[in-house]
């Protein structure tokens, strides 16, 4: 390859570069939408209401100003129905879904022991959670509880705006290290984050820079596959190749005795498995077994029939039906709605063909509706394209003194058009 | 090699310009209904609700805006915003006769107005005939009223996909400008020549 081609090469790559440019600039000027939220709704519905059912969650307070302390608390419950096609959790680790870091997460347990590794979660079983954070990007910020789940992903629970004032640069992070040293990890070593960084980028350039300035991959391929590899390395190569190896095990050799000199006590990152008990199972007088549910598609409501015995010693009623983080609710579940849930995820519409309470000792087949626009606006009643079309979630009565019981039910559900 | 660069370029360059054709903005052809992201919106002056309609009968695929059969037909609104939750909302389907003096007489379709605390308006109608029509969805109960009017016809079919009318002209012209850089190159190699 002569200087001539070398310069052809580089002015086409310009061109393309320059051709990439024109093309972002017309997308960001031409097709621009202001993103909302982080796409939750385009999460299967099978995934949020099969999987993580989440329940009695609080984001308190919702407006913070930058150092502020925010927490995000709540239980959830694996459902029994586990899809089928959905890793199960033997591997997950409890997150909070953020735009960027808008808060620093200072901490996370889980059934009250901190929990910042990775662990088993059991299906069938409930977790409460408390997330401690601390303010740091001013603005409106969605925030999700999540669990990521090894071969499921991420799954986002509910989410509410919560409100940070005030401004970036007053934000510091201060921690004590072992040696009793205070530093601010917000912009502890932050040079040396950005020469290592530049130090990598410079050498993968050069290294990257260096074979793309030979004939490029279709002519080597097809050198490649004609007469194998001498061709195409040069002993210049060799020895370039040779000089970068060195170069990059002699810079992370003395990079890390650099470190090891300057911070002699450090704390590796944690590995391991976190092993978290499930909350002890409390007692449940109420036993439910869904016999048939269809989902009436233009009136946007999901129709349950279920046999509800109670075994106790008073009579229930039904409140609230929730699943993926909507909450279905009647008179009696207004009562015990807590006022602070975002009410963009509040539906009234839950109606039962008889309200009186079931007694003890009784079984009762009831027809439960829940009905609302958010079926369709949280995209839920996708789950009709599904070759697995069921619905998931949380039951919840209450009995004369005020004992909540919550069961998890799941279904086959069939589209109807109810008027036809 | 450069020539294969150069047809490589031409290539890419009308491929972009071709992509570029892509880039265009929705047309709102029918008052307040219209696609937007994907999606089947009715805008009621600040207030937008999801449109969608049925009809089970005839039709497999949901449809926006015209109606393709006539017979049985059944559309849901659904409240895209909260606050649209506890104002009144009142749907009237009218015959497009131009006039609207006298709604009454033209009206084929009315709900009352009615708070729709589940945030989703269900209307079941059957048109028995082709023809045009008038759809007007009124909020009141706010601080100011919103009437959305939105035209559209009945049993005309499916309306052509947008992207079935574009991708052909694309497509040539696509075809022209490639064979005409191409021409162009030639006559500048045989001037250089």
């Amino acid at each position: 390859m002569n200087i001539k081609s070398i310069l052809k090469l580089g002015v086409l790559g310009l061109y393309g570069a320059a051709i990439g440019a024109a093309s972002l600039a017309v997308t960001l000027v031409v097709d621009v939408a202001p993103a909302a939220a982080h796409g939750e709704r385009s999460q299967e519905p099978f995934l949020r209401m099969r999987s993580i059912q989440w329940y009695d969650l609080r984001w308190q307070p919702k407006v913070t100003k930058v150092n502020d302390i925010a927490t995000m608390t709540g239980k959830f419950h694996l459902a029994e129905d586990w899809p089928r096609a959905v890793g199960k959790p033997t591997r997950a680790f409890f997150n909070v879904g953020s735009p960027s870091p808008v808060f620093v997460r200072l901490s996370t347990k889980l059934n009250g022991e901190p929990t910042f590794i990775s662990g088993p979660l059991e299906i069938g079983r409930d977790y409460e959670f408390e997330v401690k954070l601390k303010a740091r990007i001013p603005g409106r910020h969605h925030m999700h509880a999540m669990v990521n789940i090894k071969d499921a992903g991420p799954i986002a629970g509910p989410a509410s705006w919560m409100n940070i004032s005030g401004s970036w640069d007053d934000f510091t992070n201060p921690i004590t290290t072992l040696t009793g040293k205070t530093i601010d990890l917000e912009t502890f070593n932050f040079s040396n984050g950005i020469f290592w960084h530049v130090l990598w980028l410079s050498l993968g350039c050069i290294w990257i820079g260096y074979f793309v300035a030979k004939p490029m991959f279709l002519p080597r391929s097809r050198v490649l596959l004609a007469y194998g590899d001498e061709l195409l390395t040069s002993p210049t190569d060799r020895k370039f190749g040779l000089v970068f190896a060195i170069l990059t095990c002699a810079i992370v050799w003395g990079g890390y005795r650099y470190t090891e000199s300057v911070h002699p006590y450090t704390i590796p990152i944690q590995a391991g498995e976190s092993k978290v008990a499930p909350m002890p199972i409390a007692p449940n007088p109420v036993a439910i077994k869904v016999t048939h549910a269809n989902y009436d598609v233009p009136g946007r409501a999901l129709r349950v029939t279920m046999e509800i015995t109670n075994n106790g010693d008073t009579a229930v009623n039904i409140g609230e039906f929730t699943t993926a983080g909507v909450r279905f609710v009647n008179k009696l579940g207004q009562q015990h709605l807590d006022p602070d849930y975002p009410r963009e995820l509040v539906a009234t519409g839950l109606t039962m063909d008889d309200d009186k309470g079931i007694q003890p000792g009784e079984t009762r087949e009831v027809n439960m509706e829940a009905k609302d626009a958010l079926w369709e606006v949280q995209r839920l009643m996708a789950l009709l394209g599904d070759p697995e079309s069921r619905f998931g979630g949380l039951l919840m009565t209450w009995d004369q003194e005020g004992n909540r019981y919550i069961n998890s039910i799941a279904g086959a559900v069939i589209p109807v058009f109810t008027k036809l | 090699m450069s020539e294969r660069l150069i047809d490589i370029k031409q290539a890419i360059l009308v491929g972009l310009f071709a992509a570029s054709m892509l880039l265009t903005a929705q047309v709102q052809a029918h008052g307040g209904l219209a696609l937007a992201e994907d999606m089947c919106v009715l805008t009621v002056g600040p207030y937008r609700m999801h449109f969608t309609g049925y009809q089970p009968l005839s039709q497999e695929e949901e449809f926006c805006e015209d109606i393709p059969e006539v017979g049985k037909t059944v559309i849901a609104l659904d409240y895209i915003q909260e606050e649209l939750r506890p104002l009144k909302t009142e749907v009237r389907i009218i015959r497009d006769t131009g006039s609207e003096e006298n709604l009454d007489a033209i009206t084929v379709f009315h709900l009352p107005p009615k708070v729709y605390p589940t945030a989703s308006i269900t209307i079941d109608h059957t048109f028995p005939e082709k023809g045009k029509f008038v759809g007007l969805v009124t909020v009141t109960g706010g601080a100011q009223d919103y009437v959305s009017r939105f035209p559209f016809s009945v049993g005309e079919g499916r309306p052509t996909p947008k992207s079935a009318i574009i991708a052909p002209i694309v497509l040539v012209l696509a075809i022209g400008v490639f064979f005409y850089m191409r021409s162009k190159r030639k006559s500048d190699n045989q001037a250089a020549a």
